[in-house]
């Protein structure tokens, strides 16, 4: 009860409340900007989060996770044009219902499908990744190895496509992380006499490279079509109209909700599984369902609280086992790092006031966004016309601050730009770059603890003969078989026939 | 057609790198101080890279082979197109190493500045108003430098020319 309120006391006052009102407002320009990815824009924040203790560093983080997903539904709407990834399906129905002239309903049903996904998934949150760290701290190295391993799986469904790329990908993160001192007998490895490698490569820039340097250049490349914002839409609908559309839509909005919980917690299916997942369920339930597709409160509904309610589920197994569902946990599970804290199963236990603050800042973000958003939209409709070649090169200003902010030298600045011709590559030749950050995060986990059970008991079958190591790493490998299945079916009959449709 | 071709050339780059990573491992010095080494892990790593490197090699070989003969005589886009699709990005990437070459000598100011102003030059076309541009690009240096010197405790690179 005392680390609860000492989590209100952290979270509660001025200084956070802005810090975290600052990630929402980014967060909702970054979602609803084409061509920018929540993922960038988190990566963006982490050199701010440095000089911040890991509370408010974690909360302006979450800020703009939770701001960008909401923030992806502007351009959804009243363009047709997903801000993110997780916004797809919201196009169905939020852009036809604007072209019906009802573009306030759109933004406002969406804005609170989204708002009341949050607060579901947050208390989902609360109540499951407490037990779930609770069984974990029972664990042993076999356990935690198998646990990552199972982790790691994951890269399968993070493959976008083609197996051996998420895989590949996946490797060459592992690989990476693996540069510096051995964390058992602290010898050099793969450093090539570079006393800078010594302690690796640090997260940040790698991270900052990967994702918002190679996205800016994809973007240079291949600029997103612009967005023009017609003054006269009527973005505004009155709030009592609005209570009576969610409150007869309550069933759809707590079963999307819980779909999308259920999809976050699932290592990396993420906010765009869910929110098509859902549209999909709710469509099958509908008895109108010949409406969806024409513009019906229902799709936007299913959609919008699906993708929000994912963020609280992906933070289920980052707070219990310390393994990140996707790149954006990934990166706030780097962000503890940088500040000294351990994840994993004593998290709970060692931090309890961190992680309640997390469980507050959370929720506190869900209603920043509501006022924010409902207060702010024809203002973030204007930031939107900014042009990318203004953008761009002041973002790209901010990633090498970002860059230097780590360390206080150069080195950290060219290892950004050696890590954004990587991602630029990686992009441009359709490899995923979100199983890379997995791997690079969960790679000297899997070592340390293969390592440390090897030296307990060198017999191999001790994997297989305790029942929970034995447990998770048949779900590793089923997650496998899964991947190489779906990704036969999805290349019939011919996978480059596609021939590079995406390519940077 | 061109993704194939293109991922047997990663597939072999890939490769490269996985003998490089396997001569950095021969490197790591042993020390029998517990049942693993160090090298014991990454020679893991390196062995599953290159069998995936090798299933991308075989795969994208086999999809040039037993693609028609029409795809494979399909006309190419020739590398001059190629390069003004993408010229801008490299020119970027130039532009960015230079800038970060130039900072430790002439300082944060002066090359973020210039940095700025020249990368918006070499994106926009509108030529006009740039000394409107040149304030901006001054305004933003000075604004970030504000904000990371002055409350993330960062101290930026001064330069040794000025």
């Amino acid at each position: 009860m005392d680390s609860i309120l000492l989590s209100f006391e952290s979270i509660l006052n001025i200084q956070t409340i802005l810090i975290l009102l600052a990630g929402v407002v980014a967060g909702i320009i970054v979602g609803s900007i084409p061509g920018f990815t929540i993922t960038m824009g988190v990566a963006l924040t982490l050199p701010f989060s440095f000089s911040m203790d890991p509370v408010n560093g974690i909360a302006l983080m979450m800020g703009v996770q939770v701001g960008g997903s909401a923030g992806g539904l502007i351009t959804s709407c009243l363009f047709g044009i997903p801000g993110t990834p997780s916004s797809v399906a919201t196009t169905f129905d939020g852009y036809p219902m604007v072209k019906n002239g009802e573009a306030g309903k759109a933004l406002a049903i969406g804005l609170w499908s989204s708002f009341i996904g949050t607060i579901i998934s947050g208390i989902i949150l609360i109540f499951t990744a407490p037990i779930l760290a609770e069984w974990a701290l029972e664990f042993g190295p076999w356990e935690m190895f198998a646990l990552m391993l199972f982790g790691i799986s994951a890269i399968a469904s993070l493959s976008d496509g083609s197996l051996i790329k998420g895989l590949i990908s996946g490797m060459l993160g592992i690989l990476f992380a693996l540069v510096g001192s051995d964390p058992l007998t602290a010898i050099p490895r793969f450093t090539f006499g570079m006393s800078e490698l010594m302690s690796g490569f640090n997260f940040l820039p790698v991270l900052i490279g990967l994702f918002a340097f190679s996205q800016l250049m994809s973007d240079i490349k291949r600029p997103p079509a612009p967005v023009p914002f017609n003054e006269a839409s009527n973005v505004s609908y009155p709030l009592p109209k609005l209570l009576k559309d969610m409150w007869s839509s309550g069933t759809n909005v707590i079963r999307s909700s819980f779909i999308g919980t259920l999809v976050g917690i699932l290592p990396a299916a993420g906010g765009s599984i869910a929110n098509i997942l859902s549209y999909d369920i709710a469509k099958k339930f509908s008895r109108k369902s010949h409406e969806f597709g024409k513009g019906t409160k229902e799709g936007i509904i299913a959609a919008e609280s699906a993708n929000n309610s994912s963020i609280g589920g992906s933070f289920v197994p980052m707070l219990a086992f310390g393994i990140p569902g996707d790149a954006v946990t990934a990166m706030m599970l780097g962000a503890l790092l940088i500040h000294g804290i351990q994840p994993g199963p004593l998290l709970m236990e060692n931090q309890p006031v961190l992680v309640y603050g997390i469980f507050i800042s959370f929720f506190l973000a869900a209603f920043l966004m509501l006022i924010v958003q409902s207060l702010g939209i024809k203002v973030f409709l204007k930031i939107n016309n900014i042009p990318q070649h203004v953008l761009i090169p002041v973002i790209l200003l901010l990633c090498v601050l970002g860059s230097f902010a780590v360390n206080n030298r150069m080195f950290d600045v060219w290892v950004l730009l050696a890590f954004g011709l990587i991602g630029y590559w990686m992009k441009a030749n359709l490899f995923p770059l979100a199983p890379f950050i997995l791997g690079i995060i969960l790679g000297p986990m899997i070592e340390e603890n293969l390592r440390q059970a090897i030296s307990v008991s060198p017999d191999l079958t001790t994997f297989f003969t305790r029942p929970i190591s034995a447990v998770l790493l048949v779900m590793a490998a089923a997650s496998l078989t899964y991947g190489i299945i779906s990704s036969m079916k999805q290349n019939k009959p011919n996978e480059y026939e596609q021939e590079n449709k995406e390519s940077a | 057609m061109m993704t194939v071709k293109r991922d047997a050339m990663n597939a072999v780059i890939l490769l490269a790198f996985c003998g490089l990573a396997f001569y950095g491992s021969t490197l790591i010095p042993e020390r029998s101080l517990g049942k693993t080494e160090g090298d014991f892990f990454p020679n893991i790593i390196i062995g599953i890279l290159a069998v995936l490197s090798l299933l991308l090699l075989v795969k994208s070989v086999y999809a040039y082979v037993t693609s028609e003969k029409q795809q494979r005589t399909e006309p190419k886009t020739s590398l001059k197109e190629r390069w003004a699709e993408g010229k801008k990005v490299w020119y970027t990437f130039a532009l960015f190493g230079a800038y970060i070459f130039i900072m430790p000598l002439a300082g944060y100011f002066l090359s973020s500045v210039a940095f700025l102003f020249t990368l918006y030059l070499l994106l926009s076309s509108n030529r006009k108003r740039l000394w409107l541009v040149l304030i901006i690009s001054i305004v933003v240096t000075y604004v970030l430098s504000f904000i990371f010197q002055k409350f993330l405790l960062v101290f930026l690179p001064s330069g040794v020319l000025f």
